[in-house]
């Protein structure tokens, strides 16, 4: 690094940074913001919901154990399997990937924190809350008891009256939008948040790993977000979605689950496999081998694992055509996996490997996970799958790919980066013995459950009798569960162990070569005091020598400057830098905003519909108020980072971090709208009862008015952005909100007077879903509108600072293709509605 | 503005292009068996069903193709850097895995049951 005089002593910059940066103790830990406290807040978190969904699972292995036992009846045992299965995958695996990503990205890329520490604050609360709504509901009794993905009919109202599904709907969705804010807050870091010179080619590889899931969750998560709401309306005010009687269909709600339902499991597999990727060529001695094909693996995965939904679909009468795309790309899927797995064993076999403990969990996740990967490709064969569809076989074979490519790997990274989360050493013997036994008692579990599978033992029964011959393979099951749980318990009490008797680590105990380990350990809440410059590949460099070199104050942003917390933004692809990303500080409002969105969904849940809409408004006042510390008053032009060289404030950059956030909040909010669309099409094309009695007559004028309106808005936006500053700016926002009244006026003219009953027919359903969306976009477009005009009037917008009118343009841009699209499909599928028969 | 840093998006477009085609594939099969085009005879035994799908197939393939040899032309430029350099061979060799996937997914449009 070229030499930089330090301004200030390293003990003085420390002092200096702590005192912004730090969290602060008592109850204003409640404002921390800081991704280091997050992260580990989501880490423990998602331990305690295992533990609790461990606790169910073991509650089922007890039942299981033997025939006809009266341990549980049916219905309790339904909640406890829903209950399993759900906390599993959306409070545990998904929030616990999610803590190591936020807590470990911004170290490996150099960086000081996120892009939007606020949103990762917001995104925690979310899904605790969201979470505890589902705990507590089944402690009181009213767990939902459908299974973890929900379907319908049985889900519905006739068959669930209680509020059991409304609290998996309600509470799960509340979870996913945690994990939508998450998503965006890495895929924008991980692209604009990097240090000076970390270009693509150089960024470690977890970053690619992050970046391409975190597409996936903005891509994969809103179908089911939409299928929730769906069942969620037609609960609550009998829209027939699912109800074929009513042109509604069942498999529509399969469809919108497994569209998330599958990429989740590469979701899941992927953050593993990235850590994987970072700490097995540590103990190689050499960096990961084929580095680019890696990348190219995951990128392949990331959009095969989208092609493959129907595959838990095989027996609901498909035609064999379609069923033929889901197989091949179940299959070919392999083939990035396999890249994957031979870039680990080729970067050992070139290496000089040391079996330290966390690579124990990796031949550990080598073991189990190709026999998953394996039974996998056996299930994506259509005539084995219609032999295995619904047996104990897809249970053993979804718990080897998930405990094999999720829960060893993930221990193994908690292993390895234990010394650098609390600053204590790992011993080696009661690890050990943790993980023999986790691996014996797991293979003795679900081994002997490919068996019961496959001597036909259906999933989900709460008992069986014993002349079918199931009941020594389900004890032995149920014998090895029980040694796995002593096996996660004696792992959970060695890490607490570690944690609080530990001796402490040197710095790098593992002698790695990527950033995080350029710091003290456990890290500041700064990371970096000074920020690195790197000249080559992020897992090539040398943490030790760099450390000290940043503590000097040696590198970027050596300083404070007016208390503010600062961050280095870069440009995309070659890494250089761009912007001086001025962070917000401790603040409540992320708890306060989740807390209020909490309400919504508890006002919903308890059928308080009016009050519900209430609270929308609310929440987005709660948001507002976050822009109030942001942006600056005057222009202030580029500002030192050190080193000679100076940079603008993100506020006067053409390529702010906060404007990619909105690109990425509108391609989820995108491929939700894209899923009601299919979903309307889909109905036509093979639900029964088509078409309605009556058809909904739009008539001519409002939907020409809707869309004019929402151009004219989109072109007021722009106009009002071309002249910044100039007289016609403030009027051409105000057209713009008025404009997007005029367009809601519309919209809601439409509902009350061109669609029949929407209880009647899914038809008029579909257009009412689709009119409420688009109507609510043109009431966030007033909101932006309004939001350009005061942030105007305050001075906080110039011809230098036009950021906030920047990210509103794009909303307007997107509302108004979003009802362009939306007229045409709606007149579309009225005109087309009576056309065929559903075959 | 969607993106300004240009070549970034083409690590993406082999890919995304696949999925489009997944997508469209997928929907006119649906679109058609609503239609009976199964049941409408056009070329001798093959109907409409499966002209439909099997010309879907071979476009895609083709705009596959393309983008697969355009991206080949910016493989390997002396004015490139090495982070472009990079981003080309990822999209490149992305564009064809894709090709190559589409050539698989699809291919069943040829003689499956389609309705």
């Amino acid at each position: 690094m070229r030499a930089n005089k330090p301004m200030l002593s390293p003990i003085r910059l420390h002092k200096d940074l702590s005192a912004i940066w730090d969290t602060r103790p008592g109850l204003q830990r409640l404002a921390s913001v800081n991704h280091t406290t997050l992260g580990k807040r989501f880490i423990v978190t998602a331990i305690v919901f295992f533990a609790i969904g461990g606790g169910l699972a073991m509650l089922i292995r007890a039942q299981l154990a033997t025939s006809q036992s009266a341990f549980m009846e049916a219905g309790l045992y339904a909640q406890i399997f829903t209950m399993h299965g759900t906390v599993m995958m959306f409070l545990f695996a998904i929030p616990l990937f999610e803590g190591f990503a936020i807590y470990l990205l911004p170290k490996l890329v150099g960086a000081r924190d996120f892009a939007f520490p606020r949103l990762t604050a917001y995104s925690y609360w979310c899904y605790l809350f969201g979470g505890s709504m589902l705990i507590v509901g089944m402690l009181a009794g009213v767990a939902p008891d459908s299974g973890w993905f929900m379907y319908t009919p049985l889900s519905s109202r006739t068959y669930m009256p209680g509020i059991n599904a409304d609290l998996w709907l309600l509470g799960i969705t509340f979870v996913e939008i945690s994990a939508i804010c998450t998503a965006v807050e890495i895929a924008v870091s991980v692209l604009k948040v990097r240090a000076p010179g970390m270009s693509l080619d150089r960024m470690p590889i977890f970053a690619w790993y992050m970046l391409i899931v975190a597409f996936m969750m903005l891509v994969g998560f809103p179908p089911l977000i939409l299928g929730s709401i769906l069942l969620e309306v037609e609960r609550a005010f009998d829209l027939p979605f699912f109800d074929p009687k009513r042109g509604g269909d069942p498999l529509l709600w399969q469809h919108l689950f497994w569209l998330f339902g599958h990429p989740e499991v590469y979701i899941i597999f992927l953050p593993a496999a990235g850590l994987v990727s970072t700490f097995l060529p540590v103990f190689a001695g050499r960096p990961l081998a084929g580095y680019i094909a890696v990348v190219i693996a995951v990128i392949a995965m990331g959009f095969l694992s989208f092609g493959l939904w129907v595959h838990h679909m095989y027996a609901t009468g498909i035609p064999h055509l379609g069923l033929s795309f889901f197989a091949a790309a179940s299959v070919l899927v392999a083939v990035p996996t396999a890249v994957q797995i031979f870039a680990w064993i080729a970067t050992l076999a070139h290496g000089t490997p040391r079996f330290s403990l966390p690579m124990l969990y990796v031949f550990g996740m080598f073991f189990v996970f190709v026999i998953g990967g394996l039974t996998g490709v056996m299930l994506a064969i259509v005539p084995f799958n219609l032999q295995a569809h619904d047996t104990h076989f897809v249970v053993a074979h979804l718990h080897y790919v998930l405990i094999g490519g999720f829960v060893l790997p993930m221990i193994g990274a908690a292993y390895y980066w234990l010394p650098h989360i609390t600053g204590r050493r790992p011993s080696r013997v009661m690890s050990n013995i943790g993980f023999w036994t986790i691996f014996a008692g797991f293979n003795v579990t679900f081994l002997a459950m490919h068996l019961t599978g496959l001597k036909g033992m259906p999933r989900r029964v709460h008992t069986y009798l014993p002349e079918y011959g199931w009941e020594a393979l389900n004890f032995l099951s149920s014998f090895g569960s029980f040694i796995m749980a002593i096996g996660f318990a004696i792992a959970a009490l060695d890490l607490l162990l570690i944690v609080r008797f530990a001796p402490r680590s040197t710095r790098n105990p593992w002698k790695a070569a990527t950033l995080e380990w350029a710091m003290p350990i456990p890290p500041p809440s700064y990371n970096f005091a000074s920020l690195p410059k790197i000249f080559r590949r992020a897992d090539t460099l040398e943490p030790s020598t760099m450390a000290a070199e940043l503590a000097g104050g040696m590198g970027y942003l050596a300083f404070t400057r007016n208390g503010q917390m600062e961050t280095l933004g870069v440009e995309m692809v070659g890494g250089n830098t761009e912007q001086v990303i001025v962070l917000p500080r401790q603040t409540y409002l992320p708890l306060i905003t989740a807390a209020t969105t909490g309400v919504f969904f508890l006002l919903m849940l308890f059928k308080f519909y009016w009050l519900a809409l209430v609270a929308i408004p609310l929440v987005v006042i709660c948001f507002l108020f976050w822009t109030r510390d942001t942006g600056l008053r005057a222009d202030v032009g580029p500002v030192p980072i050190g080193h000679g060289i100076v940079a603008p404030y993100h506020s006067e950059s053409a390529d702010a971090p906060s404007s990619w956030a909105m690109a990425f909040t509108l391609v989820a909010d995108a491929m939700l709208y894209a899923s009601l669309l299919f979903g309307g099409l889909f109905l036509w094309a093979s639900a029964p009862n088509w078409p309605p009695a009556e058809l909904p007559a739009l008539g001519v004028v409002l939907p020409i008015g809707v869309v004019a309106a929402a151009l004219a808005a989109m072109a007021s936006g722009i106009l009002a952005l071309r002249n910044v500053g100039g007289a016609v700016s403030i009027p051409a926002l105000a057209l713009c909100a008025a404009c997007h009244a005029i367009a809601l006026a519309c919209l809601f003219t439409l509902a009350v007077t061109g669609i029949p009953s929407f209880t009647q027919h899914a038809l008029s359903a579909v257009i009412m879903v689709v009119i409420i969306y688009l109507a609510a976009h043109h009431a966030m477009g007033v909101v932006f509108a309004l939001f350009g005009v005061a942030r105007m009037i305050s001075g906080k917008v110039s011809a230098r600072r036009t950021l906030d009118l920047r990210i509103g343009n794009q909303w307007h841009l997107y509302t108004a293709g979003a009802n362009f699209i939306g007229v045409l499909f709606m007149v579309g599928l009225i005109a087309i509605a009576g056309t065929g028969a559903a075959p | 503005m969607i993106f300004p840093s240009g070549r970034l998006v083409h690590v993406a477009a082999g890919f995304s292009v696949w999925a489009i085609i997944f997508a469209l594939i997928y929907g006119m099969q649906g679109v058609g068996c609503r239609l009976d085009w199964d049941k409408v005879i056009i070329l001798d035994t093959i109907s409409l069903q499966r002209v439909q799908l099997v010309a879907l197939y071979v476009a895609g393939l083709c705009v596959l193709m393309t983008i697969y040899a355009c991206l080949s032309k910016h493989k390997g430029r002396p004015e490139q850097n090495a982070p472009r350099r990079f981003v080309t061979a990822v999209a490149v060799y992305g564009a064809l895995a894709a090709f190559a996937a589409g050539g698989l997914s699809f291919v069943g449009v040829m003689w499956l049951t389609a309705c």
